[in-house]
């Protein structure tokens, strides 16, 4: 597990909040989009994010810019 | 991250795709939002504390089951196959409900309304989310009730966490094909129906239901809905099977995969059904309700390498139940409680997010680092196949010899004349307990009792043979395949007493 601080966390600039939010929107409004249930990582603390809602990005934690991970299939158990 | 989380991203995601029933009259992704939103303030206008559903599979299920999350209140959809008795008691302990249902004279006195009328009041209703889904993901999302073969019905709880931490676990978002289709038999009280709605509407797969199985309904249905998925459990495999060779049909080949799971299946059936199904991914799945559903897998690589492989070793593992899935960790524990060495039998441990292993009546199972016992035996090989042999429960001590059944069942079974079987031990004077055997014989073979014992003696050692064979038409299960070993108890107990 790993633990992080508020403002380590950015999307698109402006830094993630717990759930809800302040409602604050991000100035930039064009850019690469952070796609609806992908996952994001970033290898060196091992964090990874899933974006629950489209928006611009990108993502970004200590600095450090997100990568979109590759998908792991597993069989459909149900 | 809780269950309406879920919903709200396929609904955003895939809004058009046809999530459930039939392909062209189904509920697409947005349009079981709005149901499930409409329902969530039927629920919460009625003022119930818990949602008890005691309807079949349909798309009433899912509207009902997401209606209580948005609502932030706990569904529990209960057997409406039980008895009158065992119903009310289960109903009698819950506060404050609101019980879906088309028999309310079952139920007590308490507040009810028809599947119908539920569905029709979440459809009127304004689709509006009513900001109650601001719950913490340790609220209960489901209460399942444990199948009680042992003892008296347990309430399992399963919270937002749990489902969720399996979902993100083992599926990707939108992963499905847009034409994919999965047809569903399990009934809305078992964990697999419920794990099966989430990832399936997570993944972005169509869930056909067919409430009341046969074979040839099943059969017809996934060639009218082009079904590529299927979960069955294996009495459902055994009479798929049957029906297949009754007609001399091909398989149906838009099947890409068949998982199976829930109770043990007899490797003649599982051959048969891998011959038959030539095209058809086979998914072994093991898991338990405390465990928010699937901990292992034996994917179709698996299975195709152990059918064609003359290692006797790898051959063996299509009666395994696969590896563990990347987000639990599995271990076996021997009988000091230490982590035993590969191919050593005990009792098998898991741990992970998803493994809930708590019950409202008594707490949490977990220990200290956070392993659920899952009170079933088997051991781990080199290469991490996890076997079970069966639970820790059923285990027949005779002289002061711990006998697993699986072991006997397994060398009784390759016995040309069985057809299916099950060992049990039954109380008795002189051993503590006796090993009986319970045997369906194949169509026209005859019932030869030394027969049987003699290919047992020549494999195990006469301690492990069955003191006694009794031959029955078919083994009682429960709706999904579980074998009742206690009913079986009972009938050699019975049969004994009016032989003296």
């Amino acid at each position: 597990m790993v633990r992080f601080g508020l403002n380590e966390v950015f999307c698109a600039g402006v830094a993630m909040s717990a759930e809800g939010g302040d409602g604050s929107v991000p100035a930039v409004t064009e850019g690469e989009q952070v796609l609806l249930g992908k996952r994001y990582s970033d290898e060196e603390s091992g964090i990874e994010l899933l974006c629950t809602k489209t928006g611009v990005g990108p993502l970004s934690f200590q600095g450090r810019v997100l990568g979109q991970k590759q998908a792991k299939q597993l069989p459909a158990s149900d | 991250m809780n269950l309406t989380m879920l919903l709200d991203m396929a609904a955003e995601g895939l809004p058009d795709r046809m999530l459930i029933g039939d392909v062209a009259t189904g509920l697409s992704g947005e349009q079981l939002r709005n149901r499930a939103l409409g329902g969530s303030s039927v629920v919460a206008e009625s003022g119930a504390d818990v949602v008890v559903f005691l309807g079949g599979n349909g798309p009433a299920f899912p509207v009902a089951l997401f209606a209580s999350a948005y609502a932030g209140r706990p569904f529990l959809p209960v057997n409406y196959r039980l008895s009158d008795e065992q119903l009310l008691e289960i109903i009698a302990r819950q506060q404050n409900p609101l019980v879906i249902t088309d028999t309310p004279e079952r139920v007590g006195d308490v507040r009810t309304m028809t599947v119908e009328d539920f569905v029709a009041a979440a459809s009127a209703a304004d689709p509006v989310d009513l900001g109650l889904t601001d719950f913490d993901d340790d609220a209960i999302a489901v209460l399942l009730m444990t199948s009680g073969t042992t003892a008296a019905p347990k309430s399992a709880v399963l919270r937002h966490r749990h489902l969720t931490a399996y979902i993100l676990g083992s599926v990707e978002f939108a992963s499905a094909e847009p034409g994919d289709a999965t047809i569903v038999s399990v009934p809305p009280y078992h964990i697999a129906a419920v794990a099966n709605l989430l990832s399936n509407m997570y993944a972005g797969r169509r869930i056909f239901y067919l409430d009341a199985f046969t074979a040839v309904e099943w059969l017809n249905h996934v060639r009218a809905q082009s079904i590529t998925q299927a979960m069955v459990v294996p009495t459902m495999l055994v009479r798929i099977v049957e029906e297949l060779q009754h007609r001399g049909e091909d398989a149906p080949t838009s099947l890409r995969s068949i998982s199976y799971g829930g109770a043990k299946i007899s490797p003649h059936v599982l051959a048969k059904a891998l011959e038959l199904f030539k095209d058809t991914g086979f998914v072994n799945a093991y898991g338990l309700t405390e465990t928010a559903s699937s901990i292992a897998v034996l994917g179709p690589d698996d299975h195709r390498e152990a059918m064609a492989s003359s290692d006797p070793a790898v051959r063996a593992r299509l009666g395994s139940v696969g590896r563990a899935l990347p987000a639990v960790e599995i271990e076996v524990l021997d009988d000091d409680g230490n982590i035993a060495a590969p191919g050593v039998v005990g009792d098998i441990v898991v741990r992970g997010e998803q493994v809930a292993g708590e019950y409202l009546e008594a707490g949490s199972g977990l220990d200290a680092g956070g392993w659920f016992r899952t009170r079933d035996r088997g051991y781990i090989d080199d290469e991490g196949f996890i076997f079970v042999q069966g639970r820790a429960d059923d285990t027949i001590i005779r002289g002061g010899e711990n006998i697993a059944p699986s072991e006997v069942e397994a060398v009784l079974g390759e016995h040309e004349s069985v057809n299916d079987c099950a060992v049990a031990g039954v109380p008795d004077e002189e051993w503590g307990q006796r090993i009986a055997a319970f045997v369906v014989l194949e169509p026209g073979a005859a019932p030869d009792e030394a027969a049987l014992r003699d290919f047992i003696r020549a494999k195990l050692r006469s301690s492990k043979t069955p003191d006694e064979i009794i031959f029955l038409e078919e083994l009682p299960t429960t709706p999904t395949g579980k074998v009742l070993r206690r009913n079986l108890v009972q009938m050699a107990i019975e049969r004994n007493f009016s032989r003296q």
